[in-house]
């Protein structure tokens, strides 16, 4: 018999049968649907799992990129990461036409359907209650960055700053640089309260806001003045004003520089709710 | 439901028609990046990548993930050769260790026979 010389081939054939695992996208309610032109993270066509009177959206993807070793290598290319993130969320978000969806965290695998089928019936009732609240809503994305005054102190420290008139440039130069740092940290703080303010503002307008860790600027410049990083879960209905709110404060604050991202899927909100856990 | 999609094997680009979720004008890589590795539903698959290396890599990555294409724009690239995102890093890192280590060594033996030089060249006390 040849049995040995087959199971080592096949490569690049289109049989999806032991040579995948199965990548899941999203679950929504029954009537969501896609667009059989949608491909995923591996190219491959995305396709409906039913059961419970939910859908989970998959798609079969190949071991050899995607089994738990292969994932391990890929997640640290960055190039590749990117590529499936976006795809990832572009699957996402063209299921999310049809009906709310509930966004998995990137690379949630199965070794085949029956794994996506088992979750439908295992936490049914979990998954159905999480959609229903966030039925008719969309997330969207606040980032808040202080605006520094350029050059914090120098107009003025020099000359009013009642200095001995004995001092060494090297002591002028570090009161210098004090008072600097002094007007940054209080032009920071300022700008920090009235995010805070800006926060509890939109998030009477909102069903529930999610605060993020902020970006760390050791690495990315533009985030070195980031003194907000929040999502608001916000109702259809809403949105509008929604916007318009932030619109008035990025005008009225202007200690505050504001970016408004969205409609995102609801990324920051899609929880499924342990029974045994503490509601907030 | 018409839903604008590219041809062939040209790069997808984000739906520019609004619907239910028309994905930001602006959606860039960090903003997704963001979201897709730090939220969303987390539901323990059958294939489990570990966990922790995930944690690790997205802790580093929040490190710049605003801007990730900008940061390669302007020549930040540090996860070339970062250990915790690079495998061949990795393996480079004991090496630049030992290399780092043996220079310091180096400055160090020639500071202090710097110090004697000056010591026995140096007036007498």
């Amino acid at each position: 018999m040849t049995e040995i010389a087959m199971t080592a081939m096949a490569p690049g054939t289109n049989a999806p049968e032991p040579k995948d695992c199965v990548w899941l996208y999203c679950v929504g309610p029954s009537g969501l649907s896609i667009s059989s032109e949608v491909t995923g993270v591996a190219g491959e066509t995305v396709e409906m799992v039913q059961g419970e009177g939910l859908t989970a959206v998959a798609g079969h993807v190949p071991v050899r990129e995607f089994g738990s070793q292969a994932l391990r290598e890929n997640l640290e290319d960055l190039d590749w990461l990117g590529r499936c993130a976006e795809a990832h969320h572009y699957v996402i978000t063209e299921a999310g036409r049809s009906g709310v969806v509930l966004p998995m965290r990137l690379a949630t695998l199965y070794q085949s359907e029956h794994g996506v089928v088992d979750l439908l019936i295992e936490r049914a009732e979990q998954l159905r209650s999480a959609i229903d609240d966030l039925t008719g809503c969309a997330e969207y994305g606040l980032k808040g960055y202080a605006t520094m005054p350029r050059t914090a102190s120098q107009p003025s420290s020099s000359e009013n700053a009642p200095q001995a008139p004995t001092s060494s440039p090297g002591t002028a130069y570090l009161k210098k640089r004090r008072a600097d740092l002094d007007a940054h940290g209080q032009a920071r703080e300022a700008a920090a309260q009235e995010a805070e303010r800006v926060v509890r503002e939109l998030a009477a307008l909102a069903l529930a806001t999610r605060e993020h860790q902020l970006h760390d600027a050791s690495l990315d410049p533009a985030a070195a003045d980031m003194i907000l990083n929040a999502s608001y879960l916000v109702p259809d209905e809403s949105s509008d004003d929604f916007a318009a709110a932030v619109a008035d404060l990025a005008e009225t604050v202007p200690t505050l520089r504001l970016e408004l991202t969205g409609p995102w899927p609801p990324y920051s909100f899609a929880t499924v709710h342990d029974p045994a856990a503490i509601p907030d | 439901m018409t839903i604008a999609q590219p041809e062939g094997s040209v790069p997808r680009r984000y739906p520019s028609s609004r619907n239910q979720y028309a994905g930001p004008p602006a959606a860039n890589l960090g903003d997704i990046l963001e979201r897709v590795l730090d939220k969303g539903l987390v539901i323990a698959g059958d294939i489990r990548v570990n966990l922790l290396d995930i944690e690790l890599l997205t802790i580093k990555l929040r490190l710049v993930i605003a801007s990730l294409d900008t940061a390669r724009e302007v020549g930040i690239d540090w996860w070339e050769t970062d250990p915790w995102l690079n495998s061949s890093a990795r393996r480079d890192e004991l090496a630049t260790e030992n290399r780092e280590l043996r220079r310091r060594i180096g400055e160090m033996e020639r500071s202090e026979s710097e110090i004697e030089q000056s010591r026995a060249g140096g007036p007498q006390r």
